[in-house]
């Protein structure tokens, strides 16, 4: 046969559409404590704290009601590399939440793809001993308890010899900026509110001191539970919250209030940690596109959990579900895909189902939805932790379960200490059982 | 023009040209974000965080001084962004995560 001009083309057309697709690459930043309305274009007070995460944001999908799996770190990130509720992946506590060497994590299904994965972390939680590295073929800590200060510096070393490779990567990488204290001493340590001379510019750089405030009161002389063991150390006991409270309602005279001012200051701390993050988050984002990885390389920012800042009652994440603690970013740049947002309720556990088939894997085990379908008006999420508590949220109500011995539709006989019901905004709400219902179904999906 | 003005005008220009690369400051490697951070602090607009604008910023007992590199008494764009680079000084130093060895 003679190969003429049209037949060449036709071929070169035809092998071009058959040759696989290069998979795409991975960028995921996990912005630790990082509460959703911090991040400007999600900021109901009208303010931006993070431009250049809001530029990222305006050419993405933005998931407005993302929640966590959990409300701290461990469960929560266990929850997203898993892709599973925290009680599916391991006992929830912290001397045995971890994985199996061999846990089907997301790192490990795109390693054993052919992607090289990689992560950088800042300790703590994330430290090694906690197990949580599985399927990383690089897992880097960068110090502990730290910021992405330091661990963007390692990242883009990172990303320059990942850029370099052929094989597709996954690069995750991780900051502690907003966790308390939040009031570190440095050229702008007071941002927020220049010129504040109180006690908390001293106070607020001891996290015990966080630990001692319920209710815009200071309790100096409330002592803590003890540490409770963990996988290379202890970490402070998750009935902290629950014995400040009690202090609290024993001894209110003891309590020395904050003054405004003070207040300011610390949200103000809370705030420029924010505005950290975004410079630095932003220059591993300016690494990519000047490594020329545009085109080809998904990037998710999201943040593992929130913060109370006394929203109700307690400067921490750990001590209830409500959307100050849930309530997490999340942002998913699709080279090419146009930007969206999205209002109905999505999971952190939706990422690893949502890589999976951008990279054209299996999901088979995972209990996230793919967020490339589209949203699902049906969805209810739900949330756990170490103190018992669960929630699940839909598309127009919250549903917090505070007590583990309530199982029913029917007001509980000790609203709120047991069961707290709000709307789609995390307002609280009057006790509706045809609300309920399908909240509750989730939940015992979860439970029972 | 004979050689040796041409050469002298060479000289000069290059000359010129060292002096401004010697006092200009080197680009900034991030401009769009510290020059949004710097808008946001630089109360009289003039580009620059001079010492009473730096006063109310700093930590009491963070002296600005140690970030004016030139010493010329404003902390400029590059300054800035030098500050935001460093690794602060300050670990965060989250007291609940202990070590056996070490306990609180």
């Amino acid at each position: 046969m003679r190969c003429t001009l049209p037949h060449a083309l036709t071929a070169a057309l035809a092998l071009s559409a058959c040759a696989p697709q290069r998979s795409p690459s991975f960028l995921v930043v996990s912005m630790d404590t990082f509460r959703a309305d911090r991040l400007g274009s999600l900021d109901a007070r009208g303010l931006s704290r993070t431009p250049r995460l809001d530029a990222l944001a305006a050419r993405s999908s933005v998931y407005r009601r993302a929640y966590a799996q959990a409300n701290e770190t461990l469960l929560s990130h266990g929850s997203l590399f898993m892709g599973k509720v925290p009680s599916h992946v391991a006992p929830l506590r912290y001397d045995a939440f971890t994985f199996a060497s061999d846990a089907p994590t997301l790192a490990a299904r795109l390693a054993r793809a052919g992607y090289r994965t990689e992560a950088v972390v800042s300790g703590g939680h994330l430290n090694p001993d906690f197990g949580l590295w599985v399927g990383f073929q690089r897992y880097a800590t960068t110090c502990d308890f730290c910021g992405f200060q330091q661990s963007v510096d390692e990242a883009v070393l990172r990303l320059e010899t990942l850029a370099a490779q052929e094989r597709p990567f996954l690069l995750f990488v991780h900051g502690y900026d907003n966790h308390a204290p939040y009031v570190r001493p440095s050229l702008l340590g007071r941002l927020e509110t220049p010129g504040y001379d109180g006690p908390w510019l001293q106070l607020g750089l001891e996290n015990l001191s966080y630990e001692r405030v319920y209710d815009g009161l200071y309790f100096p002389d409330f002592q803590p539970p003890e540490d409770v063991p963990a996988p290379g150390g202890k970490v402070s006991s998750p009935d902290t919250y629950g014995a400040l409270r009690r202090y609290a309602q024993a001894h209110p005279e003891r309590g020395q209030p904050l003054t405004d001012e003070d207040l300011a200051f610390l949200r103000g701390s809370y705030d420029a940690a924010a505005s950290l993050v975004d410079f630095h988050v932003g220059r591993l984002l300016d690494s990519a596109e000047e490594l020329g990885l545009g085109d080809e390389l998904v990037v998710v920012v999201l943040s593992d959990h929130g913060e109370g800042l006394l929203d109700h009652g307690f400067f921490n994440h750990r001590a209830t579900l409500h959307d100050e603690n849930a309530r997490v970013v999340l942002v998913v740049h699709r080279p090419g895909q146009p930007a969206e947002r999205v209002d109905e309720p999505v999971a952190l556990l939706d990422v690893a189902p949502t890589l999976l088939a951008l990279a054209g894997l299996e999901q088979r085990g995972l209990e996230g939805r793919d967020l490339g379908l589209g949203a699902d008006p049906d969805r209810v999420v739900l949330s756990e932790s170490v103190l018992g508590h669960r929630s699940a949220r839909n598309a127009e109500h919250t549903l917090i379960l505070r007590d583990t011995t309530y199982l029913g539709i029917e007001p509980p006989a000790a609203l709120p200490e047991q069961a707290w019901l709000g709307d789609a905004s995390g307002r609280s709400a009057a006790w509706d059982r045809d609300a309920v219902g399908p909240l509750w179904a989730g939940v015992r999906e979860l439970w029972l | 023009m004979r050689p040796a003005s041409f050469l002298l005008a060479l000289a000069l220009c290059l000359s010129a040209w060292a002096l401004f690369m010697v006092l200009s400051p080197p680009p900034l490697l991030h401009p769009e974000a510290t020059l949004g951070l710097l808008a946001r602090l630089d109360l009289d607009g003039d580009g620059r965080l001079d010492r009473s604008e730096l006063s109310g910023y700093a930590s009491p007992g963070i002296s600005a001084g140690g970030y004016d590199l030139d010493a010329d008494g404003f902390v400029d764009a590059y300054e800035l962004e030098v500050f935001l680079l460093a690794v602060d000084p300050v670990p965060l130093g989250y007291l609940a995560f202990t070590n056996p060895a070490d306990p609180r």
